[in-house]
C-alpha cells in the first residue's frame, strides 16, 4: 500500500520560488489501479517523481507497506515509466526491453531471453530486433510499459504515458492496457489529464488543483473487473467521465 | 519509398561528383592558361603541369618525408584522441574540474603554436615528442569539446529513467551518456583530423631532420616552388585521408545515425 502524506514540496528559492504541491495527501491500496488528473503544471508529475524516489519531499511523508523509505530506496520500489519512451537508438528493441533487467545484473542472454518471452504478449512479437525509429508510437509505448513491467515491481508509477499518441493510437493502447492489466495485475498510479483515460484504466481518480497542487476530489471509478476494451463506452462511465471532465474544467476556470 | 528516382539520383551524381571535378579542372586550366600567356617565373608561380611533372621527378624523396609525417600523424593523433577522450570523461564527471580546466582548454587554442613550437624544441628536443605535442595542441580541443558536449547532452527525463532502473553511475555512462555522446566526440574528431597533419607540420618546421614541412621548408629556400606545391598537395591529401577515415569510421561506429526515419 502507498500513502502520500500532507507533502510539500517547492523548488528555486527567493524570487524564482515556485511552491509545487501542497499539503498533497493520497492513498493507493494493494491492486489497485489509482489515476491522477489535473491541468497541465499542476504538479501531478512532480508528484510522480517525488514517489519514485526521484526527488525528496520538503514536507510530509511517503509511506510504502508501512515504511517510510528516503528517496534514494524508493527508487527501487517502484516500475517508472516516463511520458517519452525513451528508447535508445543504439540499441534494438529488444536490448531496450531487456536494459531494466542487464542493470539489474541478470545476463544479457538471460535478460534477452526473459524479455522476448513477452513480446508477442505485448504485441511486439516480430520485432525484436528492429531499431526503435522503425516501430509506430504505440508499439513504442508498449516496449517502454515491458521495460518497465519487465522489472518485476509490484507497483507501476505511469506519467502521462499515452500523452504524446494521436487520439486513435491512444484510444488503441488504453484498450490494451485495461485489458493487459486484467493479466497482469499489481497497483498502479497514473497520471494523466484525460479524464476518459483516467475512468476507462482506473478504480479511483485523485483530481488535482493548479500550482500549487493539491488533491481537490477523489473519485470512485464503480465499473466492472476484469475491464473490457469497452468498459469506458457504457452510460456508467459516461457519466463519471461527465463528472470529471466538469472537475477539471471548473478547475481551470478557476 | 527507398528507390530513388533517376532524375533526383542523375542530380545527386552531378552535386557529388560533376560539379566540384569542374570547377576544380577550370580552376586549373585557367592557372595554367595564365601561367603560359604572363610568362611568369617558375620560382614565382609555377604552371600545374609542371607542378605535376616536377613533383613526380621527387616522389621518391616526398615520400620518404611524406611516411616521417604520417607516423608522426599517427601517434599524435592517436594520443591526442585518447587524453582528449579521457579529460572530456572528466569534465562530464566533475563540476568544479570542469570550471577550473575549462577557461585553459579554450585558452590552449588561442596560443600561437608557430611561436611555441621552436620552445617545444628547447623542452623536448629534436625527437618525435615535440611533435606529438604540437599535433595534440592542434587537434585535442575540437574533440575535448565535442565530447564534453555530448555527454552533456544526455537528458534529466533519460537520467531520472535510469535511475529508476536502479543503475549506477557507471552504467548511466555505459548505456546511455557514451553512446548519446559519440556523435558529437565524431563531429570533433572530424574537425580534428583536419589539423592533424597541419600540427605535424608546424612541429617540424620548428625543428626536424625529416618530414614533409621539412621538404617544403627545403623546397621554399632553394626557390623549388614546384615542388612547394607538390608538397601541399600531399598535405592537403594526407588530411583529406584522415578525415575520410574518420567519416568512415563513424559510419561504423554510429549506424543508427545513419539510418534515417522514413515518416
Amino acid at each position: 500500500m502507498l500513502s502520500v502524506e500532507a507533502v510539500d514540496k517547492t523548488y528555486g528559492s527567493g524570487a524564482e520560488q515556485v511552491e509545487t504541491l501542497r499539503g498533497v495527501s493520497l492513498t493507493v491500496r494493494d491492486g489497485e489501479f489509482a489515476a491522477l488528473v489535473g491541468p497541465s503544471g499542476c504538479g501531478k508529475t512532480t508528484l510522480l517523481n517525488l514517489i519514485a524516489g526521484l526527488d525528496e519531499v520538503d514536507a510530509g511523508r511517503i509511506i510504502v507497506d508501512g515504511e517510510a523509505p528516503p528517496a534514494a530506496e524508493r527508487l527501487s520500489r517502484f516500475g517508472y515509466m516516463p511520458q517519452q519512451d525513451m528508447l535508445f537508438p543504439w540499441r534494438t528493441v529488444l536490448e531496450n526491453v531487456a536494459l531494466g533487467l542487464e542493470i539489474q545484473g541478470e545476463r544479457k542472454s538471460d535478460a534477452q531471453a526473459r524479455a522476448a518471452e513477452l513480446f508477442p504478449q505485448f504485441g511486439l512479437g516480430g520485432f525484436e530486433h528492429r531499431r526503435p525509429h522503425e516501430l509506430s508510437g504505440g508499439m513504442r509505448q508498449r516496449a517502454s510499459f515491458l521495460r518497465t513491467y519487465l522489472l518485476g515491481r509490484p507497483f507501476l508509477l505511469l506519467d502521462e504515458p499515452f500523452g504524446a499518441l494521436d487520439a486513435i493510437t491512444r484510444g488503441h493502447l488504453q484498450a490494451w492496457l485495461a485489458e493487459t492489466w486484467n493479466r497482469i495485475g499489481g497497483s498502479a498510479l497514473l497520471v494523466t489529464h484525460d479524464p476518459h483515460e483516467a475512468v476507462a484504466l482506473s478504480d479511483r481518480v485523485f483530481v488535482m488543483s493548479p500550482r500549487p497542487g493539491r488533491i481537490t476530489r477523489v473519485l470512485d471509478v464503480d465499473l466492472p473487473r476484469p475491464r473490457t476494451a469497452r468498459a469506458a463506452e457504457t452510460e456508467a462511465a459516461h457519466q463519471l467521465i461527465d463528472a470529471l471532465r466538469h472537475e477539471t474544467e471548473s478547475i481551470e476556470v478557476l | 519509398m527507398r528507390r530513388i528516382s533517376s532524375v533526383s539520383s542523375w542530380w545527386r551524381w552531378f552535386i557529388d561528383v560533376v560539379a566540384p571535378v569542374s570547377v576544380t579542372l577550370v580552376v586549373l586550366i585557367g592557372w595554367q592558361v595564365y601561367v603560359w600567356l604572363s610568362d611568369i617565373r617558375p620560382e614565382v608561380l609555377p604552371g600545374p603541369i609542371r607542378i605535376v611533372r616536377e613533383s613526380v621527378e621527387s616522389a621518391g624523396a616526398i615520400w620518404e618525408h611524406a611516411l616521417v609525417t604520417m607516423s608522426e600523424v599517427g601517434a599524435g593523433f592517436a594520443i591526442s584522441i585518447v587524453c582528449a577522450i579521457a579529460l572530456g570523461m572528466l569534465l562530464d564527471l566533475s563540476a568544479p574540474i570542469r570550471r577550473a580546466l575549462y577557461p585553459l582548454i579554450v585558452a590552449s587554442q588561442t596560443v600561437p603554436i608557430p611561436v611555441v613550437a621552436p620552445l617545444m624544441i628547447v623542452w623536448f628536443g629534436f625527437g618525435i615528442l615535440p611533435k606529438i605535442i604540437v599535433i595534440g595542441l592542434f587537434t585535442f580541443v575540437p574533440i575535448v569539446l565535442g565530447f564534453a558536449a555530448g555527454l552533456a547532452s544526455t537528458e534529466r527525463p533519460t537520467l531520472d529513467l535510469m535511475r529508476t532502473l536502479g543503475a549506477s553511475r557507471w552504467q548511466v555512462y555505459r548505456y546511455v551518456k557514451i553512446p548519446a555522446a559519440l556523435p558529437d566526440l565524431f563531429t570533433g574528431l572530424r574537425i580534428a583530423a583536419i589539423y592533424a597533419v597541419l600540427g605535424a607540420i608546424f612541429g617540424e618546421l620548428a625543428g626536424a631532420t625529416d618530414g614533409l614541412g621539412i621538404f617544403l621548408e627545403q623546397s621554399r629556400l632553394s626557390f623549388r616552388t614546384d615542388l612547394v606545391f607538390g608538397a601541399i598537395f600531399v598535405v592537403a591529401l594526407l588530411s583529406y585521408l584522415l578525415f575520410l577515415a574518420v567519416v568512415l569510421l563513424e559510419r561504423r561506429a554510429i549506424p543508427w545515425r545513419f539510418q534515417r526515419r522514413e515518416t
